[in-house]
């Protein structure tokens, strides 16, 4: 009994110590080591309650929320359109901070002809509007709403944006469903759609309300970035900022944001122009998707 | 027993990232193991979630790993240091309970399902048919034609042409060029198909 005392209070200060998650980690090593099931379980269970959303969990998020807004607008389904948005958004997020999603990067066009906006969702889901689209003049703007987009999910925003008292709950939720055994699971599931259903209404919210100035500012900025190294030029954001000039947005003020940009390009010395063939083939693929203006 | 506990607590508590060891895991679904460290890098073979690595340098955003499949480079975001338990694929609401033990512990395909019980109204069907349009084993690969035609990625000429924004800037001689009509690409699609 002694010796038990001893060894939960050397836990419980050991834990303290080095570390929830790294203790989690050691007490499963121990525990396998040991053969102690008891002990290999608790340490998952610290593991899993310390841990971050996975890759995999971010896209059942961003899933979610996807088929929510694909409950609002149709996708566009020309396939030329499909395929060329697509190798737009595949150039743009090879040089990202997440060159690779779950189940890899969707690029979408929405048919919603008097909204002009643009959406992104944890896992890799990016949409526009056909309005917006329409609004554009050059494959390099299109790349420009893409890139400010990328770089919301890049930054991790949508799932920033999930309460700390709902990613607490889904965490220790999910460190419960660890331990359990197959017929166990299905009440720890259901408890778990429960409190998946507020991190998707925190993340949804999010996606379409926009974020804050801060944070946009943020998306610019990385935006420019990889517009350089993709070969677009950085310039064509505050192209498009200045064309949605008098929009009501959920991005912020288009005028100021164009005026932040202008400097970030300025300061980073970004020197990619627009080459014509672009500019063809934006006009072309459009043309075909929605006919001539 | 508990000695045993107690000892390799404490030298792991002495070492903290021994805890964790450097052993990483592919967290996506396939990742692109890479023959270079760069961002258009030809993929050599794909790995499978779960694959287990031990990243031998890093140069970057890449890691340089040995595996099964041979020497690449792997980017950092599609590992982790988290244990993963392997997933049966199942995004079917009756899966059988061997398939449900197997399951992510986590938001996965089980808990979509009951989700979806909840919310019919939600167009779950046209997120498969967007995954479903779209080629995506490989874009790098699948759309390198796009890139060449339009002067993109590995194809952006080098040194970099001066502004001013508006004005296209001349091929510099020495690197890769193209036009539509020497691709043989549709003139208005540049390659587009």
């Amino acid at each position: 009994m002694i010796k038990r005392s001893i060894l939960r209070y050397l836990v419980i200060s050991w834990i303290v110590v080095s570390g929830c998650r790294a203790a989690g980690t050691a007490m499963m090593m121990a525990g396998e080591t040991s053969g102690s099931a008891e002990l290999a379980a608790a340490g998952k269970s610290i593991q899993q309650a310390t841990r971050e959303f996975t890759e995999e969990e971010k896209y059942y998020v961003g899933r979610t929320v996807a088929a929510n807004l694909l409950a609002r607008s149709q996708p566009v389904r020309y396939p030329l359109l499909v395929n060329y948005v697509n190798a737009i958004g595949s150039t743009i997020v090879s040089v990202s901070p997440i060159p690779e999603t779950f189940r890899g990067w969707r690029f979408v066009v929405l048919d919603a002809n008097d909204q002009r906006n643009a959406f992104s969702t944890p896992g890799g889901f990016v949409f526009m509007t056909s309005g917006l689209l329409k609004t554009l003049q050059s494959e390099d703007e299109l790349a420009a709403v893409f890139a400010h987009e990328i770089a919301h999910v890049g930054l991790d925003h949508p799932m920033g944006a999930i309460s700390a008292s709902h990613q607490r709950d889904a965490i220790a939720k999910m460190a419960r469903l660890g331990l359990k055994t197959a017929g166990q699971e299905s009440r720890e599931v259901k408890a778990l759609t429960g409190v998946f259903d507020a991190v998707v209404g925190d993340v949804m919210k999010a996606v379409a309300n926009g974020y804050s100035q801060d944070k946009e500012g943020d998306a610019d900025r990385l935006a420019v970035d990889l517009l350089q190294q993709s070969g677009y030029s950085p310039r064509a954001l505050v192209d498009v900022l200045k064309r949605i000039e008098g929009d009501t947005t959920t991005h912020g003020s288009p005028a100021e944001r164009a005026a932040a940009v202008e400097k970030v390009i300025q300061e980073a010395n970004a020197t990619v122009g627009i080459e014509p063939i672009r500019t063809k083939r934006f006009v072309g693929v459009t043309q075909r998707a929605f006919g001539a203006p | 027993m508990w000695k045993r506990w107690i000892m390799v607590m404490g030298f792991s508590a002495s070492f903290p990232e021994i805890a964790s060891a450097d052993v990483m895991r592919v967290q996506i679904e396939r990742a692109r193991l890479l023959t270079r460290p760069s961002a258009f890098s030809p993929a050599k073979a794909f790995l499978k979630y779960g694959t287990e690595i031990e990243p031998r340098g890093k140069t970057g955003a890449y890691y340089r790993v040995s595996t099964a499949k041979g020497e690449g480079y792997l980017h950092v975001a599609v590992v982790t240091r988290q244990r993963l338990v392997m997933v049966q694929k199942t995004a079917d609401a009756a899966a059988s309970s061997e398939e449900v033990a197997m399951a992510t512990k986590g938001f996965n395909a089980q808990v979509e399902a009951s989700y979806r019980e909840d919310h019919p109204d939600l167009r779950f069907d046209l997120v498969d048919d967007v995954e479903a349009k779209v080629d995506i084993l490989d874009p790098v690969k699948r759309f390198a034609r796009f890139r060449r035609v339009g002067k993109l990625g590995e194809y952006l000429p080098i040194p970099l042409p001066p502004e001013p924004a508006s004005s296209s800037p001349d091929a510099s001689s020495d690197e890769p060029t193209s036009s539509v009509e020497e691709t043989g690409e549709s003139a208005d699609t540049g390659g587009i198909e």
